[in-house]
């Protein structure tokens, strides 16, 4: 178990406040810290870089769209939560940057500088970096089945900003792993279910899906949707829409891996994280219930695994579009995590944009609209 | 209809991963990375049995087999030294060997493992957590032979690069061993010839001038004798390592032979006048790579070079010129030490012209004898003729009767100066048993002979002496061995013994041209010698001159203090021999008294008293 010696939240955008729960932190003992903050706070960038080159143990996390403290939803403010053990940070940056994306090089520079038998880690990256899922895969190929969760960070407003804390200071298209000293228990849930006969991917590069059953992606993607809403959908609501109709990747052992488009571009489907070809994926809907029976019964799932009374902290990551499909519900599937899981001291985490779990193989995946739960 | 159509897609992608390209690991490691995706795998491998010895980037070798693995580690470790893992693979690979099925499946401690065979070259093994259903297994037969098939022509393309790798590199090592020094790696002299022709020829269009330095280690031969020649070796290799600092495009190094290295720098101006100027600045910076010592096993040496270049086109019309002319620079720039470097002038080769025809008439001279003894007379202030030094003289037609000198000097350049001692050594050693028969006067104490340093350093000289000695059966204080207090100082260590075995002997010592060498009591003190010698320049002038005075004072009070005869040399006139009589010197030689004249001359004196 991973020993938490201090914990605080806000909901105030207040940095004397966020000073003053720092240096309580490093008085009660901390190793390291994680600060959460929300994307809505009025705090400098500058700021925030003082406070984490000036900290006298590193802090780690990250800005998101929303924090969850316990069963709440925080739209401002922060969360400080302070652990017993100094972690290993490993720091990549530049991460999209296509000479750091070379493959040799890649797997080079993940093995200099992670101690890979390590076995347990948390991820924090910024959303809006192109060469996230590059970086996941060959962290998987380096560190094999390791236990994960990650969250990606941001804004809905989907700029790049810095957005991840690191002891160098906020930094944007950056990957911070974080080795965690002890195991990391996780599970995920979603709750999509298919509504249509699968499709092939015939044409893609990375985000990019061009052709879908060899014919225009878009194209197939719209017609199948009209179809099944039996209506005639009008092409500027393209994302209201596309954000209840994501697509799926149906892997061998049956996992569903949820897309979401989130733009065209002429015949082209853009999406959050790498779409294969020769793919087969589906467009899924997702009911409000089903997305919370889903996570509800992930959790018992996490729960009969290991007894969740031996970890200090619950860190949940779920995703932001969840929060906007489920507007008023979303409240629900914070209760039902909080209440499901019982007994934990710390329960605490973020709305991210995109996230990542071990598969049920136990690769590492970069996931949409979907909830990843870690105790440790 | 769904997993038809899964079927069909993986069935694809992997067939058009296989030979999209001809590189084993990449394909392997893209058609592993899909299987994975795709399939749901905790993990996948292919293993190679290493009997074609391939070298595989990334793959990890076990006692028998290549194996690469996605992902890379099991449980924090690389695959390779997981036991469990490593056991449960081996298992399923032995399994498969001993039947002769396509692919086989096994319940095993890590999961499911269903390998299929790479015909006879090894396996694909998937691991997963439930048994992969039939008819992806049989859908996945065709691909892994196809798999199969290319590794083979994988394995097939990779011997034969390898052997055109290896033909390629036998070649450049021939190639460069045709064109380099094989102990500095440096160019050989073979090549830098070659290099300097194809400069002169460009120098000869372009109309630039380039210099061709000549260098050689000073004082190298010591280190090789006494510390060996494995260290001489690495000083070497160190004094190249310096050099080739300079190299560049424009600058060429070479080791010419033994310490002697070559510099060539092309296109240095089209005016001689600046070409001389930044080569000589050049060699202030070569001068400069050896300003701090070369340190080879823990020892320092502190290494410097004498350093000659020529100009060519402008000084020498051939390559080989080039060399020589630059050559004949270096070697005056070691006669002159003068370290900035020395450029050639035709009158270095008019000199050196004149000394290797001296060279020629001395050797004839010997081979013809066409050498003789003079002697010089030494007489006692009591007007007794006691002694006499014997001089070396010549008669060759263009100049009769040179001097000792000019012979000495060319001699001294060559070790002839050894066969010209040895003969002045026989010829006064039977000059001397010639007086004796014919009876010397009691006073009559002996005939000095002049020794060079090289003959003094021979191992054998001792013996040498002794064997002269029984050969004229000579009485041994008859012979007196002149031996220049410079010399003595430089060779202090080597010469004393000889000294101290001589006087065993008998024989008697003398030190010539004394106080000019700075002698201290303290060695002197520690030599048997029977004789001092005041230098001429002391002598010359000597009543009108009181430091001269002063001088000689001292060495007569040094002589009688340590008991050794001391003998004023070069007396011409009266004054100073009345001058030295008074300082208290007895001994006098000089054309006051005596010119050097032949034998017969001496023997006519020495038996009919002045």
């Amino acid at each position: 178990m991973v020993a938490v010696v201090y914990s605080w939240h806000s909901e105030q955008s207040d940095l004397s406040e966020l000073y003053q729960a720092i240096i309580a932190a490093e008085q009660a003992g901390a190793g390291c810290i994680l600060l959460l903050a929300c994307a809505e706070n009025d705090i400098d960038s500058q700021d925030y870089d003082q406070l984490l080159t000036s900290a006298n143990c590193a802090i780690f996390g990250g800005i998101y769209p929303g924090l969850f403290w316990q069963n709440k939803l925080l739209r401002k403010g922060h969360i400080v939560i302070a652990y017993q053990a100094k972690f290993s940070l490993h720091l990549f940056t530049d991460i999209s940057h296509p000479e750091q994306l070379n493959d040799v090089k890649l797997e080079q520079t993940i093995e200099e500088q992670l101690d890979c038998s390590q076995q347990n880690y948390l991820i924090f990256s910024d959303s809006n970096a192109s060469g996230l899922e590059t970086y996941i895969e060959k962290l998987y190929l380096c560190l094999g089945a390791a236990k994960v969760i990650g969250s990606g960070a941001g804004s809905l407003s989907f700029d790049a900003r810095p957005c991840i804390f690191t002891p160098r200071g906020m930094l944007a298209d950056a990957l911070l792993v974080v080795a965690l000293p002890h195991p990391l228990s996780t599970t995920t849930a979603h709750g999509w279910e298919a509504i249509s006969d699968p499709f092939l991917v015939t044409s893609a590069e990375h985000h990019n899906v061009h052709s879908i059953n060899y014919k225009s992606a878009f194209d197939v993607y719209w017609s199948a949707v009209e179809k099944l809403t039996g209506q005639k959908l009008n092409t500027s609501e393209f994302t209201r829409i596309a954000q209840q109709f994501p697509l799926g990747i149906l892997s061998e052992s049956g996992q569903m891996i949820v897309r979401d488009p989130v733009k065209t571009n002429g015949n082209t489907l853009v999406f959050v994280g790498d779409m294969p070809n020769n793919s087969l994926i589906y467009i899924l809907q997702g009911k409000p219930k089903h997305l919370i029976n889903d996570v509800k019964e992930k959790t018992l799932t996490l729960k009969s695994a290991m007894p969740l009374s031996e970890f200090d902290s619950l860190f949940i990551v779920d995703c932001v579009s969840r929060a906007i499909i489920m507007e008023d519900q979303f409240k629900q599937e914070l209760d039902v995590i909080y209440n499901t899981a019982g007994r934990v001291k710390y329960t605490y985490g973020a709305l991210s944009i995109g996230e990542v779990a071990n598969s049920l193989s136990g690769a590492f995946v970069l996931l949409n609209k979907s909830t990843v739960l870690g105790a440790f | 209809m769904n997993q038809a159509l899964f079927i069909i897609s993986l069935q694809h992608e992997l067939s058009m991963l296989i030979g999209s390209q001809l590189d084993l690991s990449l394909v392997c490691k893209r058609f592993l990375k899909v299987c994975n995706h795709r399939m749901s795998l905790n993990s996948c491998h292919v293993i190679l049995k290493n009997q074609n010895k391939l070298f595989l980037p990334n793959w990890h070798a076990t006692r028998k087999d290549l194996i690469y693995s996605m992902p890379k580690r099991f449980e924090g470790a690389p695959w390779t030294e997981s036991k469990l893992a490593m056991a449960q693979l081996d298992n399923i690979l032995e399994n498969h060997n001993r039947c002769e099925q396509a692919v086989i499946s096994k319940q095993s401690q890590l999961g499911v493992l269903t390998s299929f065979r790479l015909k006879d070259l090894g396996y694909l093994i998937l691991h997963t957590q439930v048994q992969v259903r039939d008819e992806l297994v049989h859908s996945l037969l065709p691909i892994t032979e196809k798999l199969a098939n290319f590794c083979y022509s994988c394995c097939i393309q990779q011997q034969l690069v390898a052997e055109m790798q290896a033909r390629e590199q036998a070649e450049h090592k021939i190639k460069h061993q045709a064109t380099h020094d094989s102990l500095t790696n440096l160019y050989n002299r073979e090549h830098i010839s070659v290099l300097i022709q194809q400069i002169a020829k460009h120098a000869e269009t372009n109309g630039t001038q380039s210099a061709l330095i000549f260098t050689d280690l000073n004082n190298f031969k010591p280190i090789n004798d006494t510390m060996g020649h494995a260290m001489g070796d690495q000083i070497l290799i160190q004094v190249a390592y310096r050099l080739h600092r300079l190299k560049n495009n424009k600058i060429h190094i070479a080791r010419f032979g033994g310490d002697e290295f070559i510099i060539v720098v092309s296109d240095l101006a089209q005016s001689v006048a600046e070409a001389r100027s930044k080569t000589f600045n050049f060699i202030e910076q070569v001068q400069q790579l050896f300003s701090l010592p070369i340190r080879v096993q823990a020892k320092s040496y502190q290494i410097s070079m004498s350093i000659g270049f020529c100009l060519f086109p402008y000084a020498a019309k051939t390559p080989a010129d080039a060399i020589t002319f630059a050559d004949i620079a270096m070697y005056e720039a070691k006669r002159s030490k003068i370290s900035a470097g020395i450029e050639y002038s035709p009158s270095m080769s008019e000199i050196l012209a004149t000394k290797a025809a001296n060279v020629e008439i001395v050797k004839q001279a010997l081979a013809n004898n066409g050498f003789a003894l003079f002697y010089q007379a030494q007489y006692h202030a009591n007007k007794q003729l006691i002694g006499a030094e014997a001089l070396i003289r010549w008669n060759h037609s263009s100049n009769e009767n040179s001097q000792a000198s000019e012979i000495i000097g060319i001699a001294e350049e060559n070790n002839l100066i050894l066969q010209i001692g040895d003969w002045v050594l026989d010829a006064a050693c039977g000059h001397i048993a010639q007086l004796e028969r014919r009876g010397l006067p009691t006073y009559f104490d002996a005939i000095s002979i002049n020794i060079s340093p090289k003959q003094l350093i021979t191992d054998n000289f001792f013996e040498k002496i002794q064997l002269l000695l029984k050969k004229h059966k000579i009485q041994n204080h008859h012979l007196k061995l002149e031996i220049t207090e410079n010399i003595l100082i430089e060779n202090f260590d080597q010469i004393v013994p000889v000294i101290k075995a001589l006087k065993s002997l008998g024989v008697q010592t003398s030190i010539d041209d004394f106080g000019t060498g700075y002698s201290s009591l303290t060695y002197l003190k520690s030599l048997p010698v029977d004789e001092l010698k005041i230098d001429r320049n002391f002598v010359v002038g000597i009543h009108n001159n009181p430091e001269s005075q002063a001088i000689a004072q001292m060495i007569i009070a040094l002589g009688n203090t340590l008991n050794m005869q001391v003998l004023a040399e070069g007396i011409e006139d009266e004054a100073e021999l009345i001058c030295l009589k008074a300082l208290g010197c007895h001994l006098f030689q000089g054309y006051y008294f005596a010119k050097p004249a032949p034998f017969e001359h001496l023997a006519g004196s020495v038996l009919q008293p002045i």
